[in-house]
C-alpha cells in the first residue's frame, strides 16, 4: 500500500519554445546620440530642399481677392427702395426683403498675368457650414434622385411652410445655397472683353456621377415633372429645376448646388465657382495683365450674421493654393533636424564616448 | 469554540446531561445572535425512531469513542423534524430561465459596463446625437453578447459536471438492502456505505469500517492539499455495524446534535470521526457512514467562495487617472456647453434654421451632446468593452500564463512549475519594497536530519549513521549509558502521531507525519535501532533491538501552538503508565521538577547557536491513582460541550506538569538551494527582507547568519523586552545608536514576538523608523497572526510600500493573503500555503526570477499600457474639443462615427496587446545580473502623476499638432489642396486628422517598443495598413444607397490619398508631432547608457571583492580543514562548529 499521489506529469507540460519562454528573436533598436545623428540629417537633407520647392510652388500661385460685402450698387432692378446713391448692395437687398435684384461692378487691375489655369471662387467668412445642425441638414437619399424623400434632419426645411409638400432638396444646407451671379469682364484697349467662365467640372467628379442624381422623367418630357409635389427651398427664388438653363448642369446635378453641399471645414472657406475658359483668344495662357472688373448680382445676404463676401480668382499648383506655410514648416523643420543631428553629433563625441 | 459535533445525543435519561446539555445550548443561544438556533439535529435514516431503548453520548474528538447505554428510558425532549437540502451539489450560477436576466444584471452591475450603459442611453435619447448611437450601442452589446455566450459555455460545462457529479451512483442502505442510487438522492440521515479510492459523497459520520477497530484512511488533498493519509475512527458504539445486517437489524438508534453547517473547514478536518465530502477513502476496504450533511450544507460547499480580491498599485493609480480624465471632461463639456449657449445667444445665424435653446431641455441637451462626444476621452475599453477584452485581459492572461510556462523555474525535483493564482497582481510582482520570509521550508528545505542530542547531560553526535557519546576525553562505546540512551530512543519512538505506510515492495517502513521534525525523530530511532512499527489496536508497537514491545497509547496530547509541545500517555509493556513529553524547551524545561534540566537548557543553547532546531523529551511517570484523575479530566474536558478548547488547555496543563527531563534533541533543517545569492540579489534590488519565524532567537540567527540574511559587517541589535516600557526605551536605545553610526553601517534587527507585540501596541512609529533603518529584520518567536500584523503595520504606514509575503506552511497563510502579493512555496507542510497564495513556487530561489525578471517586465509592460490609453485617448479625442471652437461649438464631430468606435476597437488595439506580452526593456540576463536594475521601479515608478502628466501632456501635444497643422493647412488655402482647384470639405479635415491620430499613435508605441519581435512588427504595421485598407474600403462605398447610410465619407478618403499636399503634410506633422518624444526617447537611451556603464563599474568591483573574498574563504576552508583533521577531536565545540560552516560554505560553492 503506498501513497502514490496521482499528478500528471507537468514536466510534459513544459514545453522550451521561444515564445513561451519569452525568447524569441527581437530587434533591439538603441536611439542613442551617435545612432540618430544620420536619421536628422537625412531628414534635414530632404526637408529643407522639399520646403523651397513647396515655397518656390506657393509663390508661383497666383491670386486676387476682392472683397465685396459692402459693394457699392450700380444698378438695381427696382430704385424705388434706393434711398441713397451710394447705397451697398447689401443694405439695398436688405431694404427690399431680398425680393430685388441689385448689381455692383467691382474693378481691379492685374499688374502681372496670371499664367495657367485660372479659377474664379467666392469666398464666405463667418459662415458656419460646419456648424452639427446644420452639416446634418440633408437628405442624401433625396438628392440620389428621390426628390420627395425627406429626413428629420432637414427640419425646419423639410416641408414647405405649414404644408406636408416636401421641400427639395431639403434642409438648411441646400436652403443657404450661394446665389450671387458672378461675371468677369476684361478691360481691353479696344472695349470689354467678357472673360469667358465655365460652371461645369467644377464639383467632385463622384458627387456627380454617383452622389446626385436627378429624378427620372420619361424622355422628351422636362425635368420639372420628375420633381412633382415638391416646393422650392424657402430661400430660393427659383426651383431646383430652373438652377440653370443648360439642362446637364439643372436639377440635382448643378454642379453649383453640389459644390455648395459640400460643407466647408472651417467658418472661412472658398468655392469654386467657375473656370476661366482658357480656348477664348487671348486667354490661352492665362488671364493677361490689365484692368478687370467683376459684375455681381447681389443676392446673397452676409451682412446680417456678420460675413464677409470675396471674390478670388486664382491659379493652382499642384499643392493646390497660394500657401507659404507649408515650405516654411517644411524648412524650419528641416534646419531644426540638421542642427539637432549636430547636436547629437557633439555630444556623442563630446561626452557620450567618453 | 463550538465544535463541529457538539454530542450524539440519543434519549439520554440522565437528567443532569441533559440539563448541561440544555444549559449550554441556552448559553450558546444567548450568545449568537437573535437566539438564532446554532445545532441541528440528524436522525438515522432520515427519521425519528424514538422513543426506543439505548443512548449513546459520542463524542468525536474522543479517539477511543465510549458509550453510554441506558435502557428503558425516554425523552421529554421534543426535537421537530428538519428539512434539510438534498445532497445536489451546484456550481452552476444559471439556469435556461433565469440566465438572460441574472447574466444581463451582473454584467451591468459593473460599473464600467453601467457607464456605458449610461452613454448608450443618453445617445439614443439625444435628438439629434452628435454620434451615431451605434458607435455605443454595438460595442456594449458586442462585448455583452460575448460574455454572455462565454459565461453560458462555462457554465454549461459547470451544469454537465454537476450532473456527472450528482448522478454518480452511491451505495445507500435502504429498506434494510444496499441499494445504488444517484448521489443527489443522498439524504442527511441515510447510511452510505463507501469503497476504497471512492470519493465520499457528502459529509458523513464514520460509523463502521472494513477495519475491526473502525478506523479508516482518507486523503483530503481536495480540500487542503495535503497528501498524506489521515486515520479517521468510527464511533465506537457503532464499529460492530459492519454489514448492511448489522445496521437494520441493530435496535440502537442514533440522533446526532452537530453545529449548523459552517465552513470552517480545517476545525473539522480535525474532527476524529468526521469524513468531508471530497475526501477520498484510502487503505481501507469499506467504510459505513451516516449523511449529516449533504449537498449545499458540506463543508467544501460552502468553501467555494472567492477570494478577497487584491488590487495592485498599478490599479489603484490607473483610478486616479481616470479621476482626472473625469475631470478633465467634466471641465471640457461644461466649458462648451456653456460657450455653446452663449454662442447661440449670441451669433446664431438665420441660415441655420434652428431657434436658439431656451428650456433646460434644450441646454441640457447641449450639454448631453458634448458629453458624448467627449466621452471617448474614458479610456473606457480599459475597463470594460473589447479593448479589455483584448488588451488588458489577454495580456493579463499571458502574463500569468508566462509565469506557468517558464522552464527556468521548473523544479525537476519536485517536478513542478511555477503558478499563477491570479493575473490581476503580476505588475505588483515588479513593485515589492518589502519582502516578508518565512524561514523554515522556505529558507531552509524543511528536510530534518537528526544531528545531535543531549540526554541526561552527556552530547551525542551522529557520526556516519551511528550515536556516538561526545566524552570529553574520548569516544568510547555507548554501554555506559545505554540505559538512559535506550528510554531516550523510545520516548522517541513512542511519542508522536506519526503513521506507518508499508512498502509491499521493499518491506520498509515509510513514515508519514505532519510535521517533519517529529518524522526525523522516529527515523533516527530507528536508526539507532528503536524502530516504531505500527500503530496496532491503539498500541504502539516498537521493536527495540530486535524485541518487539508495545505500549499501549491510552490518550494523545495532541501538538498545538499555544502549548508548542505534545504529550502521550502510554503504558509501557510492564504495565506502568508513563506520560511522555516532547516540545519546545520554553514550554518543557518550565514544567520541568526533575531531571537534567540545567545540562539541557545548557545544551539546547548551544544547538540553537549552531542553527539546529531542538525539541525536549521529558516523561512523568503516573501512579494509578494520578492516571485516573487524568483520565477523568481529559474525559470530562474533551466531552464538554461548551469552552471545550479552554477546558482541554486546563486538563493539558494539569497533565503535564512536573516533567522529568531526559534530554534534547538537535536536528538539522539544511539550507534551500541558492538562499544566500537570492537574498543578496533581493537586497540589491531595493528589497527590505523581513524574516518571521516561529523559531528561537538564536537558531533563527544563526539561520540568518548562514543563509546570507545577516551580512558580514551588519551590526546587529537585539531587541527582548518584557513589557511596553522596556519595550520602547530599547528601540530608542537602537535608534540613538543608528542616528549616531556613520553612514554606511548596515544594521540589522532582531526582535522577538514579545517584543513585537508591546512595539505594535506601544510604540510602533518607532519600531518603523528604526525598521527603516535596518538592512534586515529578524522576527522570532512569531505566531502566524503576529507574522500577518506586522505586514499590515508596515504596508499601512509611511509610503505604504508593496509587500510581498512567501511561506510555505499554513502558519503562513494569515501573512501570505495579508500581503500585497502573497507566494506560497510547494513545501512539505501540505499545500495550504499554495492555495492561499497568489502566486506558487516550488524553491525560495525562484522567487529572484518571479520578481527581477516576471515581476520588472510586466510592470512596464502594464505601466506602458494603461499610460498609452491615457495618451491616446486623450491624443484622438482632443481635436474634437478644439474643433468646437471653430464649429460654433455645436458638438459636430470632425469623425465620422465609425472611425469613433474603431479607434480603440480594431487600428490602436493590436500593437499594445502585443506590446503588452512581449516587450522587454532589458533582457533577462541583465535584469538578474542587475537587481538593481528593479530598484528604478520601485513606487510605481512609471505610473507617478509626473509620468502620467508626461503621457497626457506628450498626447495633448499630439492633439495640438494633429488639428492646427491640418488647421492652417484648411484655413491658409481655404480647402483648395488640389491641382484642380475644387476645394476639400469638412469630412476631409477630420479624416486627415484621425488618419494621423492612428498613425502616430502606432508609431508612438513604436517608439516605445525596445523589444521588436516580428509579432511587434506585424502589429504595429499591419494596424496602420488595415487602417488604410478599411478606410479606402469604407470610403469607398456610397451607402446612402441603403437609404440611411451616411455618404459624409463618400471617397473622402480616396481623395486624400490622390493629394500631394495631404501627404507632405501628413509626413511633416508626423514628425513635428513625434520629435519631443524622438528626444526623450534619446535622452533616456543616454540616461540607460550611464546607467549601464556604472553598473559594469559596480559589477567590476564587486567581482574584485568576490576574488578577494573569496581567496580568504578558501583560505579559512583550508586553515579549517586542518583544524579538524588534526584538531582536538575530543573538544565536540570545534567539531561541530566546522561542521556548520562547512554547510554554509558548501551553499556558498553552490552559489
Amino acid at each position: 500500500m503506498s501513497i502514490n499521489v496521482n499528478k500528471c506529469a507537468i514536466s510534459s507540460e513544459i514545453i522550451d519554445t521561444a515564445f513561451k519562454q519569452q525568447r524569441m528573436r527581437a530587434w533591439k533598436p538603441i536611439m542613442t546620440t551617435g545612432s540618430v545623428v544620420p536619421a536628422f540629417l537625412i531628414v534635414g537633407v530632404i526637408f529643407l530642399p522639399l520646403g523651397i520647392l513647396f515655397l518656390f510652388t506657393s509663390n508661383n500661385v497666383n491670386e486676387v481677392v476682392v472683397d465685396y460685402t459692402h459693394c457699392n450698387a450700380s444698378s438695381v432692378s427696382n430704385s424705388l427702395y434706393l434711398t441713397s446713391p451710394g447705397m451697398s448692395c447689401a443694405d439695398y437687398i436688405q431694404t427690399t426683403n431680398f425680393t430685388e435684384n441689385c448689381y455692383c461692378n467691382i474693378s481691379f487691375q492685374l499688374s502681372s498675368a496670371m499664367t495657367g489655369k485660372v479659377y474664379m471662387y467666392y469666398g464666405l467668412e463667418n459662415f458656419y457650414q460646419n456648424h452639427r445642425r446644420y452639416v446634418r441638414a440633408r437628405s442624401d437619399y433625396q438628392l440620389l434622385g428621390n426628390p420627395t424623400y425627406t429626413v428629420s434632419d432637414c427640419e425646419p426645411f423639410r416641408y414647405a411652410n405649414g404644408t406636408t409638400t416636401p421641400i427639395a432638396p431639403c434642409g438648411a444646407i441646400a436652403n443657404s445655397l450661394f446665389n450671387d451671379s458672378l461675371t468677369l469682364t476684361f478691360q481691353n484697349t479696344t472695349g470689354n472683353v467678357n472673360v469667358g467662365l465655365i460652371d461645369r467640372g467644377i464639383a467632385w467628379s463622384v458627387d456627380l456621377s454617383i452622389k446626385y442624381n436627378n429624378p427620372t422623367v420619361q424622355t422628351g418630357f422636362p425635368l420639372r415633372y420628375g420633381f412633382n409635389g415638391t416646393a422650392k427651398p424657402p430661400y430660393w427664388r427659383k426651383p431646383v429645376y430652373e438652377l440653370s438653363s443648360d439642362p446637364n448642369n439643372n436639377g440635382f446635378k448643378n454642379e453649383d448646388l453640389i459644390v455648395w453641399m459640400r460643407t466647408a471645414a472651417l467658418p472661412r472657406f472658398r468655392k469654386l465657382y467657375r473656370k476661366v475658359n482658357h480656348t477664348q483668344a487671348g486667354f490661352v495662357n492665362g488671364l493677361p495683365s490689365g484692368n478687370y472688373f467683376f459684375n455681381v448680382e447681389y443676392n446673397f445676404p452676409v451682412t446680417t450674421f456678420s460675413g464677409k463676401k470675396r471674390l478670388i480668382l486664382s491659379t493652382a499648383s499642384w499643392l493646390g493654393g497660394k500657401n507659404p506655410f507649408l515650405g516654411i514648416a517644411y524648412i524650419t523643420v528641416g534646419s531644426m533636424c540638421i542642427v539637432l543631428g549636430f547636436l547629437c553629433l557633439f555630444y556623442h563625441y563630446q561626452y557620450a564616448n567618453r | 469554540m463550538t465544535n463541529f459535533i457538539q454530542t450524539f445525543f440519543i434519549s439520554d435519561p440522565s437528567e443532569t446531561r441533559l440539563e448541561q446539555f440544555h444549559n449550554n445550548l441556552g448559553r450558546r443561544n444567548k450568545g449568537g445572535k437573535n437566539n438564532a438556533k446554532q445545532w441541528r439535529t440528524v436522525h438515522l435514516f432520515g427519521k425519528s425512531r424514538r422513543p426506543k431503548e439505548s443512548a449513546v453520548v459520542i463524542d468525536q474528538t474522543d479517539t477511543t469513542g465510549y458509550l453510554r447505554s441506558h435502557s428503558g428510558v425516554t425523552t421529554k425532549t421534543i426535537l421537530t423534524e428538519e428539512k434539510f437540502p438534498d445532497n445536489t451539489i451546484v456550481t452552476s450560477r444559471y439556469t435556461i430561465w433565469n440566465f438572460i436576466p441574472k447574466n444581463l444584471f451582473e454584467q451591468f452591475g459593473r460599473i464600467a459596463n453601467f457607464y456605458f450603459l449610461c452613454i448608450a442611453v443618453v445617445q439614443l435619447s439625444l435628438r439629434n446625437s452628435p454620434v451615431s448611437p451605434v458607435t455605443s450601442v454595438a460595442p456594449l452589446l458586442f462585448v455583452v453578447t460575448i460574455t454572455a455566450i462565454k459565461q453560458a459555455y462555462e457554465d454549461w460545462l459547470r451544469h454537465k459536471s454537476d450532473n456527472k457529479v450528482n448522478n454518480r451512483s452511491i451505495e445507500v442502505v435502504r429498506d434494510g438492502t444496499l441499494k445504488g442510487v444517484p448521489s443527489r438522492n443522498v439524504a442527511v440521515g441515510d447510511v452510505v456505505r463507501v469503497s476504497n479510492e471512492q470519493e465520499l459523497p457528502c459529509d458523513l459520520v464514520l460509523l463502521s469500517s472494513s477495519e475491526v477497530d473502525g478506523s479508516c484512511y482518507i486523503m483530503t488533498m481536495n480540500l487542503d492539499g495535503e497528501t498524506n493519509l489521515k486515520p479517521r475512527l468510527a464511533l465506537s458504539d457503532t464499529v460492530a455495524w459492519r454489514s448492511c445486517e448489522d445496521i437494520t437489524s441493530s435496535s440502537l438508534d442514533i440522533d446526532v446534535d452537530c453545529q449548523l453547517p459552517t465552513p470552517d473547514l480545517y476545525k473539522s478536518l480535525c474532527s476524529d470521526n468526521l469524513l468531508l465530502r471530497g475526501a477520498r477513502l484510502r487503505n481501507t476496504d469499506y467504510i459505513f457512514g451516516m449523511a449529516v450533511y449533504t449537498g449545499v450544507d458540506t463543508k467544501v460547499a460552502l468553501n467555494q467562495q472567492q477570494k478577497k480580491h487584491k488590487f495592485s498599485a498599478v490599479e489603484k493609480a490607473l483610478n486616479k487617472f481616470l479621476a482626472v480624465f473625469m475631470v478633465l471632461l467634466v471641465i471640457q463639456v461644461i466649458f462648451c456647453g456653456i460657450a455653446s449657449t452663449v454662442w447661440q445667444r449670441l451669433e446664431l445665424p438665420a441660415y441655420m434654421g434652428i431657434s436658439r435653446a431656451t428650456e433646460a431641455s434644450g441646454i441640457i441637451n447641449i450639454f448631453l451632446s458634448f458629453l458624448v462626444l467627449f466621452n471617448y476621452i474614458i479610456p473606457i475599453s480599459l475597463y470594460v468593452t473589447i479593448g479589455r477584452f483584448l488588451s488588458s485581459e489577454l495580456q493579463k492572461f499571458f502574463g500569468a500564463m508566462f509565469i506557468g510556462w517558464d522552464i527556468k523555474m521548473y523544479d525537476s525535483k519536485m517536478d513542478e512549475v511555477a503558478k499563477a493564482n491570479t493575473s490581476d497582481l503580476n505588475e505588483e510582482l515588479g513593485q515589492i519594497e518589502y519582502l516578508f520570509s518565512d524561514k523554515t521550508g522556505t529558507l531552509t528545505q524543511n528536510d530534518m536530519q537528526f544531528r545531535q542530542c543531549s540526554i541526561y547531560g552527556k552530547r551525542y553526535k551522529e557520526i556516519d549513521g551511528n550515536l556516538q557519546l561526545l566524552l570529553d576525553q574520548n569516544y568510547e562505546s555507548l554501554e555506559d549509558s545505554s540505559d538512559s540512551l535506550q528510554q531516550f530512543l523510545i520516548a522517541l519512538a513512542v511519542c508522536h502521531t506519526v503513521k506507518t505506510e508499508h512498502e509491499a515492495s521493499t518491506d520498509s517502513i515509510v513514515y508519514q507525519a505532519s510535521s517533519p521534525d517529529e518524522k526525523a525523530l522516529v527515523e533516527a530511532a530507528s536508526k539507532f535501532g528503536v524502530s516504531f512499527r505500527d500503530c496496532v489496536d491503539n498500541a504502539h508497537v516498537v521493536l527495540v533491538h530486535g524485541k518487539l514491545q508495545r505500549f499501549k497509547i491510552l490518550h494523545v496530547l495532541e501538538f498545538d501552538s499555544d502549548r508548542k509541545r505534545m504529550s502521550v500517555i502510554v503504558k509501557d509493556p510492564s504495565g506502568n503508565t508513563i506520560l511522555i513529553c516532547k516540545g519546545a524547551e520554553s514550554s518543557v524545561l518550565s514544567r520541568a521538577k526533575d531531571g537534567a534540566i540545567t545540562h539541557t537548557n545548557n545544551d539546547v543553547n548551544y544547538y540553537a547557536k549552531h542553527g539546529l532546531r531542538t525539541l525536549v523529551i521529558a516523561f512523568r511517570r503516573l501512579s494509578v491513582a494520578d492516571y485516573e484523575m487524568m483520565n477523568e479530566k481529559l474525559h470530562e474536558a474533551k466531552t464538554a460541550i461548551g469552552d471545550r478548547d479552554a477546558k482541554l488547555a486546563s486538563a493539558y496543563d494539569y497533565v503535564e506538569r512536573d516533567l522529568t527531563i531526559i534530554g534534547a534533541t538537535a536536528v538539522e533543517d539544511k539550507l534551500q538551494e541558492c538562499v544566500t545569492e537570492t537574498l543578496e540579489s533581493l537586497r540589491e534590488a531595493g528589497i527590505k527582507v523581513w524574516v518571521l519565524t516561529g523559531d528561537k532567537q538564536e537558531t533563527a540567527v544563526n539561520i540568518s547568519h548562514s543563509c546570507g540574511h545577516f551580512s558580514t559587517g551588519m551590526e546587529i541589535m537585539t531587541v527582548n523586552a518584557n513589557n511596553n516600557v522596556e519595550c520602547s526605551s530599547l528601540l530608542q536605545d537602537v535608534k540613538v545608536k543608528i542616528d549616531g553610526s556613520p553612514g554606511g553601517t548596515k544594521f540589522a534587527l532582531v526582535i522577538n514576538g514579545m517584543s513585537l507585540s508591546f512595539a505594535l501596541s506601544s510604540c510602533q512609529d518607532l519600531l518603523l523608523s528604526v525598521t527603516k533603518h535596518c538592512e534586515a529584520v529578524l522576527c522570532c518567536r512569531m505566531s502566524p497572526l503576529q507574522k500577518a500584523k506586522i505586514v499590515r503595520m508596515v504596508k499601512e504606514n509611511g509610503h505604504h510600500p508593496t509587500t510581498l509575503a512567501i511561506g510555505d506552511g499554513a502558519n503562513d497563510c494569515s501573512m501570505i493573503q495579508e500581503a500585497h502579493v502573497g507566494v506560497g512555496i510547494m513545501g512539505k507542510e501540505g499545500r495550504q500555503a499554495t492555495q492561499c497564495s497568489d502566486y506558487a513556487i516550488a524553491k525560495f530561489k525562484y522567487l529572484k526570477r518571479l520578481l527581477l525578471v516576471h515581476g520588472h517586465w510586466y510592470y512596464i509592460r502594464i505601466a506602458t499600457l494603461v499610460q498609452y490609453f491615457f495618451y491616446k485617448n486623450a491624443a484622438f479625442i482632443t481635436p474634437e474639443f478644439y474643433f468646437a471652437f471653430f464649429s460654433g461649438f455645436s458638438a459636430q464631430s470632425m469623425y465620422d462615427s465609425i472611425f469613433l468606435m474603431f479607434f480603440n476597437l480594431a487600428f490602436t488595439s493590436l500593437p499594445i496587446l502585443i506590446f503588452g506580452v512581449f516587450e522587454q526593456d532589458f533582457n533577462e540576463h541583465h535584469l538578474l545580473r542587475n537587481p538593481s536594475l528593479y530598484k528604478m521601479l520601485a513606487r510605481n515608478k512609471y505610473m507617478t502623476m509626473k509620468e502620467f502628466a508626461c503621457w497626457v501632456l506628450l498626447g495633448y501635444w499630439h492633439s495640438l499638432v494633429f488639428f492646427f497643422g491640418v488647421y492652417f493647412l484648411f484655413a491658409e488655402q481655404e480647402g483648395v489642396l488640389s491641382a484642380d482647384g475644387k476645394t476639400f470639405d469638412l469630412w476631409c479635415f477630420g479624416t486627415m486628422i484621425y488618419t494621423m491620430t492612428v498613425v502616430v499613435t502606432n508609431l508612438k508605441l513604436a517608439l516605445h517598443t525596445e523589444h521588436w519581435t516580428w509579432v511587434n512588427h506585424f502589429a504595429i504595421w499591419i494596424s496602420i495598413l488595415s487602417y488604410y485598407l478599411f478606410t479606402l474600403f469604407y470610403c469607398g462605398i456610397y451607402w446612402p444607397t441603403f437609404r440611411n447610410g451616411s455618404s459624409d465619407l463618400f471617397w473622402i478618403f480616396l481623395k486624400l490619398v490622390a493629394t500631394p499636399a495631404v501627404w507632405f503634410k501628413t509626413f511633416l506633422l508626423i514628425l513635428v508631432s513625434l520629435l519631443p518624444d524622438i528626444i526623450l526617447r534619446i535622452y533616456s537611451t543616454e540616461k540607460v547608457k550611464i546607467l549601464n556603464l556604472s553598473l559594469e563599474k559596480m559589477a567590476r568591483t564587486r567581482m574584485l571583492g568576490d576574488r578577494l573574498a573569496s581567496e580568504n574563504t578558501s583560505l579559512n576552508r583550508d586553515l579549517r580543514k586542518r583544524n579538524y583533521s588534526t584538531g582536538d577531536p575530543r573538544n565536540p565545540l570545534i567539531s561541530s562548529d566546522n561542521s556548520i560552516l562547512d554547510i554554509s560554505d558548501s551553499h556558498q560553492t553552490i552559489v
